[in-house]
């Protein structure tokens, strides 16, 4: 056996294969999650109704905040996945949505039809989506602690963030 | 680097993160950091600088395009961010560091050489390995012998003169 030829051989190939395997295990169309693990971004908010909701009141407790859009397909289909999750945990975890790019009149049609289970926020410059590092609807953040402990990217899985929700105090 | 300076700071004089509460114009821009320049008013100024960085920022919900380039929801958001950032006084640093914060660098276009430097030494290292393994390749190779004359024959005079008697002569 050609010693120095299987020694070349190994030299080019154990490295790809190292890549390889380092890449098999990443999605490469998922989105980085910068802000996990970071502060919550503070935001002052107001409602469809007109309340204001100002983040520096919820630090202390887990709170849940929903990114969404009328006009976004898969928030739809989340939509009731998210209104069961919001009203098992109703009486100890406060939900919010916040309305990405989209008007307050189409928000307000559309969870009259569909039904609603928290308050919608309204963020008319995007800047709470910017800092959160929202990139597209849905997406959906769990702060605990004045935390972000978790981001979805896309429909939430609602036995999982069911989970979740339940180990927070 | 500016950026990482003024974070570096405002983490020194609040370690525990008090400070975005604690300063309700930071909390009005939520960087988390006060601007380390002062702020512009020349607007052909705030619009170069604007664009010199939505260039250097990617689209988050496009295929390959800057934020200047784009003319989706969010890339208008990030602008509109960018400009009141620019007007405030922060640098370009700063600014950059905000979004890498909320989006990680997968947002640059371009990922910045100072904390990759692998990227930029390792096809050089790569090179310069090939070469030198083809020299010391060259260098070890065993010479073929080169085709030259037969050397002459020693011929002892005796054998010399028996050869001429032979001969006659």
């Amino acid at each position: 056996m050609n010693y120095k030829v299987l020694a070349a051989g190994l030299v080019v190939v154990v490295p790809m294969l190292a890549v390889f395997a380092h890449a098999f295990g990443t999605d490469p169309h998922a989105l980085p999650k910068a802000t996990v693990g970071k502060p919550a971004p503070g935001f002052v908010l107001e409602t469809l109704t007109g309340e204001t909701v100002d983040e520096r009141s919820l630090q202390d407790h887990p709170f849940v905040i929903n990114f969404w859009a009328t006009w976004c397909v898969p928030c739809a289909q989340e939509h009731p996945t998210m209104l069961a999750v919001a009203q098992q945990f109703r009486d100890r975890i406060p939900f919010y949505g916040v309305l990405y790019g989209d008007e307050k009149d189409n928000a307000i049609a559309y969870l009259q039809k569909r039904g609603q289970a928290f308050p919608t926020l309204l963020d008319p410059s995007g800047r709470t989506a910017i800092d959160y590092g929202v990139s597209g609807v849905p997406e959906t953040f769990v702060v605990d602690k004045g935390r972000i402990v978790k981001k979805y990217v896309g429909p939430i899985d609602g036995d999982e963030m069911v989970a979740l929700l339940g180990s927070l105090r | 680097m500016t950026g990482l300076l003024a974070v570096a700071i405002a983490l020194a004089q609040y370690p525990d993160g008090a400070f975005v509460a604690e300063k309700p114009d930071q909390v009005e821009l939520g960087v988390g950091a006060p601007p380390f320049g002062t702020p512009v008013t020349d607007e052909a100024q705030v619009v170069d600088r604007t664009m010199h960085l939505a260039h250097r920022l990617r689209c988050p919900v496009c295929q390959g395009l800057s934020v200047a380039d784009s003319t989706s929801e969010a890339s208008e958001g990030i602008k509109a961010r960018v400009n009141e950032l620019v007007r405030a006084g922060y640098t370009d640093d700063q600014i950059t560091d905000y979004f890498v914060d909320r989006y990680g660098e997968w947002i640059l276009l371009a990922p910045p050489a100072a904390r990759h430097e692998l990227l930029w030494i390792l096809p050089w290292a790569g090179v310069v390995t090939a070469v030198g393994i083809v020299f010391w390749m060259l260098a070890r190779a065993k010479p073929t012998a080169p085709s030259s004359p037969a050397a002459p024959t020693v011929v002892d005079d005796a054998y010399r003169r028996r050869v001429l008697e032979e001969l006659g002569e």
